[in-house]
């Protein structure tokens, strides 16, 4: 029995036979049709997909953002159901565990790129004493946290600094958004996922908007994450980007077909 | 933590939260303007009936109270009392100087005979309008005054008066006898502009009697006798750090040019000891100058030394004592003359230069008296010559009332002291029927509520009662009865006599105004409501258009109660900055609400420049941001709003249809129509204009005809009246009142706060419900 079972230990993420149904008006869309998969730690695994087959779909109930069909599946973080998890685990694991990269970036157009890369450290649960000062009135609840931003961000400033250095764009930090190339915002993205020093970074068609030249140089950035010990899952529909990965599994229907 | 940051990027980095500040500042500003103004007034109306008639009045109209003075004297022995006077009031016509002719200005007016005891009671006093000129104002008085007397100088003059005078001004000494016109003029110029010169230059008799052409003179000359017939002593008094004062203050007075480093370089120099008697002399006119820049201990000592000093109110204490030139004058509320005129708005419109004019001649009083029930068929006139006038601020009181002394009204009503005779046969004498007040006024102690201070009254009031009527059952000659009190609720029916307080006096004036405040108050406070709808509205809107945003902040791992949060924190800014400005906007117009008023009233040309300064910048607009097209679509408006305007023109000279009686009744009318015409114009030019330059010319254009609108009301107002909201005929004052109600201002603050947070919740509640995944899926 216990040699049949797969090797717990070295999984990281698991995902076991996920239904997910989206309500389009009157009509259920089935999206996932018991989608089973399983990553290790510091791997690099691809998703292949054509469009629609629910390859997007996986990553988002992978990192949390959204929850499968009741009974019908689940995802496990090292042991930890994530359906078991309470609203704030969960808050916390997108936060911490997982880093999301999108294809459109999704960087907040009114922030600096300094400020997009170091918002998830900014992000964190409120402590009990949050609470007290709110009930004593709505102004202390403001002070208090006006003061925990400044502090908070003189620290994290020094490491999303850090980071954009790394990736190229010392020149770019109080820039906004729209001042970036296309392949300048992506890394800001990938930044910004890697700044609570997650364990998994979900990639969602990270060059999917981007030329073959900007897009390998993302995906360059991405495997240097790798080589340093980062599990990541790409999900793609080119089978050439797909082959960077350590490991590409097929999603066609709902359903892992290889 | 990442909640400060969001909201003060979401609210600096774009337009549609400025929108939002701006709705909630303009309805905060709104309410508070209306509860302010309405609270004032109301305050007004209040502190009015206060000042006017004094705390309690106990009154008994036409028959008058027997024994006033027994009752004064038994109020003010109390403890609670401040002071007490008797008042008779009565309705008469007064006939004024003016005009030329004999068809002379009649008004009708409500007289009111009043002794010193007056102003004891209510604030007459402050409410005098001519006092003792300023010292600028003296001078002024003085050279007009001197120029007019000057033209006598020729003859007045003796020789050596006239000789010293030559002297003086460099002419030559022999030609003192055939001295010509022009040089006569240069002289009184001079004397004019010097009161020193001039007084030294004339003898006592003839500065007397030049001093007597302008009264209002007589404090000033009175004052620089004192000081001069006692200038050793008043120089003895005065301390060295006195002398300083005196010296910086004449240099403010009469050196207005000076700056201060000039004032300041002038004051270390001030005259020496030996130079003090002379330099004192100079200024001895100069009262405001010397007066304040002495030490209490000072003044008594000089005061005690010339008892002159110590009357430099000569015209104030006139008007109180209703005397001019020891004969009884009235002090009126209405202008006594076409030289200083009440003006419709109720203030005081000066005609000669900057300083009042004092009238020499009277006006006429006519009553007819009413005693013992009926009225008499002979009219009682007395002329009275003006003693000062009065400007309560009430232009009711102000446009109706004179004050006479209490003596001279009396005897008007036949309501002074008498000798009582048999009805049946006049031959016999009863006894003596007592002088009658028909109000005694009351003014309480600090402390002592105006209620309180009726149940004393009334209490002392029922004393007296008993005590007359017990000296009339017991005395053999003729007691007058003093009129029954039939209890707090009489208002003086019945044959009873009323005691109120000020508050039930003017009850017919609070009562209506407080409803009126209170039925703003609750109309206005659906103005939160359009506050919070203007808030939930817009921050609908920025949800909508934040959607993406709230999916990335819940992909990086933010709760729900985060998102709402940061829309929470959006609402309380927009709230506290649209209160705080609301407030300030509010306070500069309360402020200035007058002025505005004014403005508002006759326009000035210098603001129809200034809404036609937009007009051009609207045109400069069109044509940057649209360049020709944008032009062209500004011709093809107004084109068409002339065509419409024209052929409507047309057709009302063809119909006979009075277009403009139809304009000025539906103003709305051509407003919509011109909207209308508009917007169709830039639906059917949209093709002609790039995509690019339709909204900023439609902006443009918009702005152009606003302004252009705006500048016309303004021109037209100006040339033909504009405005008047305040009619004080209406509203009794004649200022708005222009203290901000600083609790309306705080509440309303807070309810607008309350109101952008309950209108910024539903919408916080929608972002903090948006699931990210959908969110996220599209660019």
């Amino acid at each position: 029995m216990s040699e049949s079972a797969p090797p717990t230990i070295s999984m990281e993420l698991a995902a076991t036979d996920l239904f997910k149904t989206y309500r389009l008006g009157k009509v259920d869309v089935p999206v996932l049709k018991g989608a089973s998969v399983s990553i290790r730690k510091g791997e690099w695994l691809a998703i292949l997909g054509a469009s629609g087959s629910g390859k997007s779909t996986l990553l988002h109930l992978l990192g949390g953002l959204d929850r499968p069909d009741t009974h019908h599946g689940d995802v496990t973080y090292t042991n930890r159901v994530l359906s078991e998890m309470s609203n704030a685990q969960i808050n916390d694991y997108r936060n911490h565990t997982v880093g999301f990269v999108f294809q459109f970036y999704h960087l907040l157009p009114e922030l600096t790129v300094l400020e997009n890369t170091f918002l998830p450290g900014l992000v964190g649960r409120r402590r009990w004493w949050w609470f007290l000062l709110a009930a004593a009135g709505i102004l202390p609840a403001f002070i208090y946290e006006e003061i925990q931003y400044r502090v908070a961000a003189a620290k994290l400033r020094a490491r999303a600094t850090e980071l954009l250095t790394s990736f190229g764009l010392a020149h770019r930090l109080n820039h906004r958004p729209r001042e970036l190339s296309g392949g300048e915002r992506q890394r800001v993205a990938i930044a910004r996922a890697l700044m609570n020093q997650p364990n998994i970074l979900l990639a969602d068609e990270p060059t999917g908007n981007l030329d073959e030249k900007t897009g390998s140089e993302i995906l360059d950035l991405i495997a240097e994450q790798h080589r340093k010990g980062l599990t990541i899952v790409m999900v793609t529909h080119d089978q050439t980007i797909a082959k960077r990965a350590d490991r590409v599994i097929r999603l066609h229907d709902g359903r892992v077909v290889s | 933590m990442y909640h400060p940051l969001l909201t003060t990027r979401y609210l600096t980095s774009r337009v549609i939260p400025l929108i939002a500040v701006a709705a909630v500042a303009l309805c905060v500003a709104l309410v508070i303007v209306v509860i302010s103004v309405m609270t004032g007034f109301l305050d007004m109306v209040r502190d009015s009936g206060k000042t006017l008639i004094g705390d309690v009045v106990i009154s008994y109209p036409i028959a008058g109270i027997p024994y006033y003075d027994r009752i004064i004297d038994r109020l003010t022995k109390n403890s609670s009392v401040a002071a007490a006077a008797p008042v008779v009031d009565a309705f008469g016509l007064l006939q004024m100087p003016y005009p030329d002719g004999p068809n002379k200005q009649t008004e009708t007016v409500q007289f009111w005979g009043v002794d010193s005891r007056f102003a004891q009671v209510t604030s007459f006093a402050d409410t005098l309008h001519w006092k003792v000129p300023t010292d600028n104002q003296f001078l002024l008085l003085f050279a007009d005054a001197f120029r007019a007397y000057a033209k006598s100088l020729p003859s007045l003059l003796s020789d050596d008066q006239k000789r010293a005078l030559f002297k003086e001004l460099r002419f030559p000494e022999d030609s003192i006898n055939r001295a010509t016109d022009s040089q006569w003029d240069a002289i009184s110029s001079f004397l004019a502009t010097d009161p020193v010169l001039a007084k030294d230059t004339l003898s006592a008799e003839q500065w007397a009697t030049f001093l007597q052409s302008d009264p209002r003179m007589v404090t000033h000359a009175a004052f620089a006798d004192a000081i001069d017939s006692n200038s050793s002593m008043v120089l003895k008094t005065l301390g060295a750090s006195d002398r300083l004062n005196v010296f910086e203050r004449w240099l403010r007075e009469q050196r207005p040019s000076y700056s201060d480093s000039e004032v300041r370089d002038a004051l270390k120099n001030p005259p020496g000891d030996a130079e003090w008697p002379a330099f004192l002399h100079r200024i001895v006119f100069s009262m405001d100058a010397i007066r304040p820049s002495l030490s209490d201990q000072a003044w008594q000592a000089l005061v005690t030394f010339d008892a002159r000093l110590a009357q430099p109110n000569a015209l104030v204490s006139q008007g109180l004592s209703l005397t001019r030139n020891g004969k009884p004058a009235a002090d009126l509320g209405m202008h006594v003359s076409e030289a200083n005129i009440r003006n419709h708005e109720g203030g005081y419109d000066v005609a000669a230069s900057d300083h009042w004019w004092m009238p020499t001649w009277s006006v006429t009083l006519t009553t007819l008296p009413v005693h013992g029930g009926t009225l008499s068929s002979e009219p009682e006139s007395y002329i009275f010559p003006v003693a000062n006038e009065f400007m309560s601020g009430v232009y009711l009181i102000d446009s109706k009332r004179i004050m006479i002394p209490l003596d001279v009204a009396q005897h008007m009503l036949h309501l002074d002291k008498s000798t009582r005779v048999d009805p049946g046969d006049p031959t016999i004498e009863l006894g003596e029927d007592p002088a009658r007040a028909t109000m005694i006024l009351v003014r309480a102690k600090p402390g002592v509520t105006a209620d309180e201070l009726r149940d004393i009254v009334a209490d002392e009031y029922e004393k007296l009662d008993a005590e007359i009527s017990s000296e009339r059952a017991s005395s053999s000659t003729y007691v007058a009865s003093l009129p029954p009190y039939f209890g707090t609720r009489n208002g003086g029916g019945g044959g009873g006599v009323a005691i109120q307080t000020w508050a039930q006096q003017q009850a017919q004036f609070i009562g209506p105004v407080e409803n009126e405040r209170n039925l703003m108050k609750t109309l206005f406070s659906i103005i939160y409501l359009v506050c919070a709808a203007l808030v939930l509205s817009i921050f609908w809107s920025i949800v909508q258009e934040k959607t993406r945003d709230i999916g990335i902040l819940r992909s990086i791992g933010a709760a729900r109660s985060g998102v709402m949060w940061v829309f929470l924190r959006y609402g309380f800014w927009i709230g506290v900055l649209g209160g705080v400005a609301g407030n300030g906007l509010a306070y500069i117009v309360v402020r200035n609400i007058n002025p505005i008023h004014t403005a508002l009233g006759s326009p000035p040309v210098f603001l129809a420049v200034f809404a036609a300064f937009p007009c051009l910048i609207a045109l400069f607009w069109i044509f940057y941001m649209a360049k020709w097209k944008g032009l062209l679509f500004l011709a093809i408006t107004i084109t068409v709003i002339a065509a419409v305007g024209g052929s409507a023109w047309l057709t009302s000279l063809l119909l006979n249809f009075n277009i403009s009686g139809f304009i000025e009744e539906n103003p709305e009318g051509p407003i919509g129509i011109s909207i209308f015409i508009i917007l169709l114009c830039a639906l059917m030019f949209g093709e002609v204009i790039p995509q690019k330059g339709l909204i900023p010319s439609l902006v443009g254009t918009l702005c152009f005809i606003v302004a252009a609108v705006v500048s016309g009301v303004i021109i037209r107002g100006h040339m033909y009246g504009g405005f008047v909201m305040w009619n004080p005929e209406v509203y009794y004052f004649s200022v708005i009142p222009n203290s901000v109600d600083w609790r309306t201002a705080w509440g309303t603050m807070f309810l607008a706060l309350a109101f952008s947070l309950l209108g910024a919740s539903i919408p916080a509640a929608k972002a903090a419900d948006t699931d990210p995944v959908q969110a996220l899926r599209y660019e």
